[in-house]
């Protein structure tokens, strides 16, 4: 029995491999290594030892970083859904402003255009956003015009885009200060959408994520949960606003009305959940 | 009726027996008749539609048209007469079953029954030993940080299909393959692949499980320590672990090394250290976890946070339940039936374990029966996602199948065939929920191989430890 699982590699494949094995174990930090560590991550880009080594032999031969910037774009534009790339720039990057010459003369702008361009290949791409978010935190651009405007576009472009959400989330309402009018402003924006698309969970999840998150009460939003979803008219344009008027119920303990909204998503609005609805009234009924 | 009833569990009991003592029939001879659960997933919920268009709702709604003619042409068809015989017995075992569950009305005898499509055992596991047996061809060079990853994945989805068993002429070969990956008695970790890669936690976990899959405890004993020592190398300051040397480290990398540690009875204080504040600080608004703190809710991620929480003494006692109980319910899409990874994308097979997984390990915790709708995930996965051709599962209709969706589709249908019950610290009891009609063995919501693994595996390490 030969081994199991072994791949038939390419000739070129298996040489570039081999040479990469080879100044692995020398710990050989030159240029002809430099040039194997870029031929092996064009083959594979998720080959992780090579970026580790790569970025040894970068700081060994006291490469010029910002160059090494320019080169990992071209890497990550031919290969969409690398993660490793991601790190590996957020590394040199911190190489960079390890050293203060190096440091002022890096500009926060030059990262725009290939967070652009990846997002424009995927607008959803976890590990562009994953990286997008270090750079906000890294940065401190939680308050960049530029930044809120980025996602702003991406949301009017799809207000689907979960990711597009959660990164406005992040700047807006995730260091616990956010100004009473920054709230007012995104609990209008947040309405807007909902009257375009009501049906829409990033929606929903966004508005209940900032009345967690400033403990604010819920009731507030009775009116605007009963224009898309009036139970006397029978007429229900969004799930979730019978959800949410659910909540309201619960939250002023008015157990028999929050059941009897859950009755309704269980039967009628939302059965495939009927396990979750039997399960949250059964909840409240044991409470009281 | 108490009578018939007992008859019906004796009947169904020896049936499921059988199954597991003759190679020959794999397949259940019991199928719940899933016309109602159908109608149900198909029916357009009296919801105003709006006329908001954009690209998310674009590849949404082509999704659901290519399923909704899947699940039209069962409910149009009517079977061949043996499975009519069947479905009377298996309607009232359903009933039963169902009973303390759903409020449904009494399934009427008069309707046409409709079934899922049987889970192609044979064809899956041949498809599974052809990978194993043979040489990948050239263009799974792709997957070459990925050796160990292949091995679980092609072995795990194997045992779950029968009944925790590998085949016995690859014990070995598996073995000194993995070995060969190991660096240093373990002190550097387990590697991905061959040609100088360094030790990865990841690869060190699905290794790991590996040589669980197999038996080989010998092995995880001669590299335990090792391995305790590298993962303490891997210990940043927020609590979490770097995959590797200079490595990312998020909710999936912690996952991973506390999961070994614990099949290892390697689990100390150093490592738990800081770990559950770490996860705990990725739920995010939503209600998912995400990799790291403020980013998007991920089924993926969900799942490896919820998993090494249960691992951590109170871990679960600090999660926000309520909204991750939201989220984790709004996964299941109405039509499709399946999980979908993150708000607003598609039904993908994978999900089935790492939202599934989710579920059972609330379900355990909660000390609740079901918290989300196993015959709607069980119906896209039998019906959606086997590739009844070459074998192997797949993502959705319009992927081909893969090691990893093969794997964690059928880790998906083990959990949504199962009830879980807690046993033990990282143990489970699972209970078939609709007995005689299971085509998988129960598989450990923690780690993702077979209950009865997990157990030789923690009791092979507690009686050798010291
Ligand atoms: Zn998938």
């Amino acid at each position: 029995m030969s081994e199991p699982c072994q791949i038939m590699y390419s000739e070129e494949y298996l040489s570039t491999m081999s040479s990469l094995k080879q100044y692995l174990e020398t710990k050989t930090y030159t240029e002809e290594a430099l040039q194997v560590t870029e031929e092996a991550l064009s083959l594979l880009a998720s080959h992780y030892t090579a970026w580790c080594f790569r970025l040894d032999i970068i700081k060994h031969l006291g490469k010029d970083l910002f160059e090494e910037l320019n080169w990992c774009e071209e890497v990550a534009i031919a290969n969409e859904k690398n993660y490793q790339i991601w790190n590996y720039r957020q590394r040199v990057i911190e190489l960079i402003l390890e050293d203060p010459a190096l440091a002022a003369q890096f500009q926060v702008r030059r990262e725009l255009p290939i967070f652009q361009m990846m997002i424009s290949m995927d607008e959803k791409n976890h590990h562009v956003w994953l990286y997008r978010n270090w750079f906000v935190k890294r940065f401190e651009l939680y308050d960049d015009a530029g930044e809120l405007e980025f996602v702003n576009k991406l949301i009017d472009k799809d207000a689907r885009n979960n990711s597009a959400w959660t990164h406005k989330f992040f700047l807006l309402f995730s260091r616990n200060d956010a100004a009473e009018n920054i709230v007012a402003q995104e609990l209008d924006f947040c309405r807007e959408k909902i009257a375009l698309c009501p049906q829409n969970p990033s929606l929903w999840n966004y508005l209940l994520g900032i009345y967690a998150s400033q403990e604010r009460l819920l009731v507030e939003l009775k009116d605007f949960c009963g224009q898309y979803a009036n139970i006397n008219d029978e007429e229900i344009k969004s799930s979730f606003a019978l959800e949410t008027l659910a909540k309201i119920a619960v939250e002023q303990n008015d157990v028999l009305l929050a059941c009897r909204y859950y009755d309704l998503l269980l039967q009628k609005y939302d059965p495939i959940r009927a396990s979750y609805w039997n399960y949250l009234s059964k909840k409240i009924l044991l409470n009281t | 009726m108490d009578l018939k009833l007992k008859a019906l569990l004796y009947i169904s009991r020896i049936m499921s027996a059988r199954r597991q003592s003759s190679a020959s029939s794999y397949e259940s001879l019991l199928r719940p008749d899933i016309t109602k659960s159908l109608q149900t997933m198909l029916a357009t919920t009296p919801i105003a539609e709006d006329f908001y268009l954009c690209d998310t709702t674009v590849s949404q709604k082509e999704t659901e048209e290519e399923i909704k003619e899947i699940y039209l042409s069962i409910l149009n068809s009517s079977e061949e007469s043996i499975v009519e015989t069947k479905s009377k017995t298996s309607k009232l075992l359903d009933a039963i079953a169902n009973e303390p569950i759903t409020e449904n009305g009494e399934p009427s005898s008069d309707e046409l029954s409709h079934f899922d499509q049987t889970l192609h055992v044979d064809l899956h596991l041949r498809y599974i030993e052809h990978f194993l047996n043979n040489p990948l061809p050239e263009g799974f060079f792709s997957l070459d940080c990925n050796h160990g990853w292949m091995i679980y994945w092609l072995l795990n989805a194997y045992s779950v299909l029968l009944d925790g068993e590998v085949p016995e002429h690859l014990k070995k070969p598996i073995s000194a393959k993995i070995m060969l990956l190991v660096i240093d008695e373990g002190r550097g970790g387990i590697a991905g692949g061959p040609q100088g890669q360094i030790g990865h936690a990841a690869s060190t976990y699905a290794s790991v499980l590996a040589l669980v899959l197999i038996g080989d405890f010998d092995s995880l004993a001669l590299i335990k320590k090792g391995l305790h020592q590298w993962f303490l190398s891997l210990k940043a300051p927020n609590g979490s672990f770097v995959m590797h040397k200079g490595g990312e480290s998020d909710a999936r990398s912690t996952y991973c090394v506390l999961s070994v540690a614990a099949l290892l009875n390697i689990l100390t204080n150093e490592l738990l250290e800081g770990a559950s504040g770490f996860l705990l600080s990725c739920q995010s608004y939503e209600g998912g976890f995400a990799g790291v703190p403020n980013t998007e809710a991920h089924g993926g991620y969900t799942f490896c946070a919820l998993a090494a929480l249960y691992l951590t003494p109170d871990g679960f006692r600090d999660i926000n339940m309520e909204s991750l109980l939201r989220w984790l319910s709004a996964r299941q899409l109405s039509l499709e039936g399946g999980f979908s990874g993150r708000t607003n994308k598609l039904v993908d097979s994978c999900y089935s374990f790492w939202v599934g997984g989710s579920f059972a390990l609330l379900e355990a915790y909660l000390d609740q029966a079901t918290l989300f709708n196993r015959p709607a995930l069980t119906s896209y996965i039998l019906n959606c996602c086997q590739d009844d051709k070459r074998g192997g599962l797949r993502d959705k209709p319009s992927t081909r199948a893969d090691f990893y969706h093969t794997n964690y589709a059928l880790c998906g249908l083990s959990i949504a065939e199962h009830q879980f019950v807690r046993d033990g610290l990282y143990n489970f009891v699972t209970k078939d929920c609709l007995e005689g009609s299971v085509l998988t063995i129960g598989v450990n919501p923690i780690f993702g191989i077979p209950t009865m693994l997990v157990s030789h595996c923690l009791a092979y390490f507690n009686a050798t430890a010291n």
